[in-house]
């Protein structure tokens, strides 16, 4: 049952347990994902233009302060549910496909190629996701320093990813769930602190935010797949 | 004669359940029916020999010489299906040929269409199409025998394919395993476990029986019929007549059961009438024989 024999790459290994293409699923999701945050957050401005024009009679600084801290809570949140919608698929055994996805060529292998791509897909994703806002907010102007809030966003989103994989391992759909969110709820505040301190500026935070999804993303990887194929692969 | 399966001595241990040892051959060119009561083990068993499933002893000769599920060549050669939710239910039918046809090498989307087309489901290259979760149950198990069907290989094995199917479907189901084995006479052969087993005797030709995680009988559906009868009679010689049947019910008036052919004479003696068994009933009357047996 060890052997590795084999030829399937990411791609095909997404492919077979997507029955779609990855790229094109990647680009899908993360365009309905800006379109749901755009969208929110138009609103959300509108409301709090409103409401924070009544109190302050239109101070632009409480205005902009307001809005950042709106925008990078709303563009983590988004993130994150786009995080949960590719992370929280499972490949139980008795779930919905489970038998079919063992029984295809390269069986372990070809799960582990597709969990390596899972992963890719969410670093992309949240990648392109942070690269429109970036260029739409370059167009339109919606808060200042932008390319700080997308990178802290992106940046822990990708420890929020490291953290989805490690949650994956629990198997109950609904308490799974419930970590989930709470732990981004509390990335989220780290996310909005931290824009809030460095004033959107990049810092020595941003540093240490990569060095750390550098070593946390392999590591959950390696922790999941290894979990994965001791507790569930045949169960 | 070449066997398409050479099942040695396989055991999986659960709390509750233990399957084997499993000794079978399952011979090439014909289709084998895996038949038994719910847990026997007859799922645990092609999960084990599809590489869904571990085994924790024993050995399963594929081809005469391949040993190896996890091996690519032997993974291609063998089609598998499950009973129930075989494929995400967020699939629709393009999503199915798209993922086949990268898992397998011998795919072919045209016949997909073909088969498609003959369970009468969606054309699979339709813009619009349902999604699995919202098909029937017999209609999800159309599409997941469409998808295994149209792949070129040399062995299926499937879980309960008719379970859910209509008459109609099942008697399609039973045409395609004719062609199926035909197309490649000799070469190909099917394992598929069912309770249907009225509908599925035209597609039988092998059988073998597992109760309580074992193999108690096994043999050519036709062989099956010359060893065993089926005995009626009136109830007045039924306590003479019960000790030389394997499986025996009757009421006031009459009794009926299966007997071993050699018994036949004897059991004539006691004016009883000897027919041939239908698999139904040789089945009904193994199975009862073997969980009485393992009660004791």
């Amino acid at each position: 049952m060890e052997k590795n024999n084999s030829k399937i790459g990411i791609a095909e290994a997404m492919r077979i347990y997507n029955g779609c293409n990855p790229v094109i699923q990647t680009i899908s999701i993360w365009s309905i994902a800006t379109l749901i945050f755009l969208l929110w957050y138009i609103i959300l401005r509108f409301v709090l233009g409103s409401t924070i024009g009544e109190i302050d009679q239109g101070d632009s600084e409480v205005v902009n302060g307001v809005s950042r801290t709106s925008f990078t809570m709303f563009m983590f949140f988004t993130s994150a549910v786009g995080n949960f919608i590719f992370q929280m698929q499972e490949f139980y055994k008795n779930s919905a496909g489970g038998k079919y996805f063992r029984s295809v060529t390269g069986g372990f292998d070809t799960y582990k190629m597709m969990k390596a791509g899972q992963l890719l897909q969410c670093i992309c994703g949240q990648a392109f996701f942070a690269g429109i806002i970036l260029l739409l907010n370059t167009v339109f102007h919606f808060v200042n320093s932008s390319l700080g809030v997308c990178i802290t966003v992106f940046l822990l989103s990708l420890i929020g990813t490291a953290s989805g994989r490690l949650i994956c391992m629990i198997e109950n759909l609904t308490a799974k769930s419930l970590s989930f969110f709470p732990l981004m709820g509390f990335y989220m505040l780290i996310c909005t602190v931290i824009v809030g301190v460095t004033d959107g500026r990049l810092t020595s935070v941003h540093i240490i935010l990569l060095v750390l999804d550098v070593i946390l993303l392999p590591i959950a990887h390696f922790i999941d797949l290894k979990n994965f194929r001791k507790y569930h692969w045949y169960e | 004669m070449k066997n398409a399966v050479e099942i040695k001595g396989i055991t999986r241990y659960y709390k509750n359940f233990t399957l084997g040892e499993v000794n079978a051959s399952i011979p090439c060119g014909f289709a084998t029916a895996l038949i038994g009561a719910n847990g026997a083990g007859k799922t645990t068993l092609i999960d084990i020999l599809c590489g869904v499933n571990f085994k924790d002893s024993g050995e399963a000769v594929y081809f005469g010489n391949m040993t190896d599920i996890d091996d690519e060549k032997l993974r291609n050669r063998i089609g598998y299906c499950s009973s129930t939710d075989f494929l995400p239910v967020y699939w629709s039918l393009r999503n199915v040929a798209a993922s086949m046809e990268t898992a397998f090498d011998n795919f072919d989307r045209k016949k997909f269409k073909d088969l498609c087309k003959r369970f009468n489901l969606d054309d699979p290259d339709e813009k619009k199409q349902q999604k699995i979760a919202k098909l029937s149950d017999g209609n999800k198990m159309r599409t997941y025998l469409a998808g295994v069907l149209a792949r070129d290989t040399d062995l299926l094995v499937l879980d309960e394919p008719a379970s859910s199917l209509d008459p109609l479907a099942r008697d399609l189901l039973c045409e395609l395993f004719r062609e199926y084995l035909s197309e490649r006479d000799g070469e190909r052969s099917i394992i598929f476990s069912t309770h249907n087993i009225a509908d599925m005797e035209f597609a039988t030709d092998y059988a073998v029986f597992m109760s309580r995680g074992k193999v108690v009988e096994e043999g050519f559906v036709e062989d099956l019929k010359q060893k065993y009868v089926l005995v009626h009679g009136d109830a007045e010689n039924a306590e003479k007549a019960k000790h030389l049947m394997i499986s025996f019910s009757g009421n006031k008036t009459i009794f009926e059961g299966i007997a071993f052919a050699e018994d036949a004479d004897a059991l004539r003696e006691l004016d009883a009438a000897i027919e041939i068994p239908t698999l139904q009933q040789l089945s009904v009357g193994i199975l009862r024989k073997a969980e009485a047996y393992g009660e004791e």
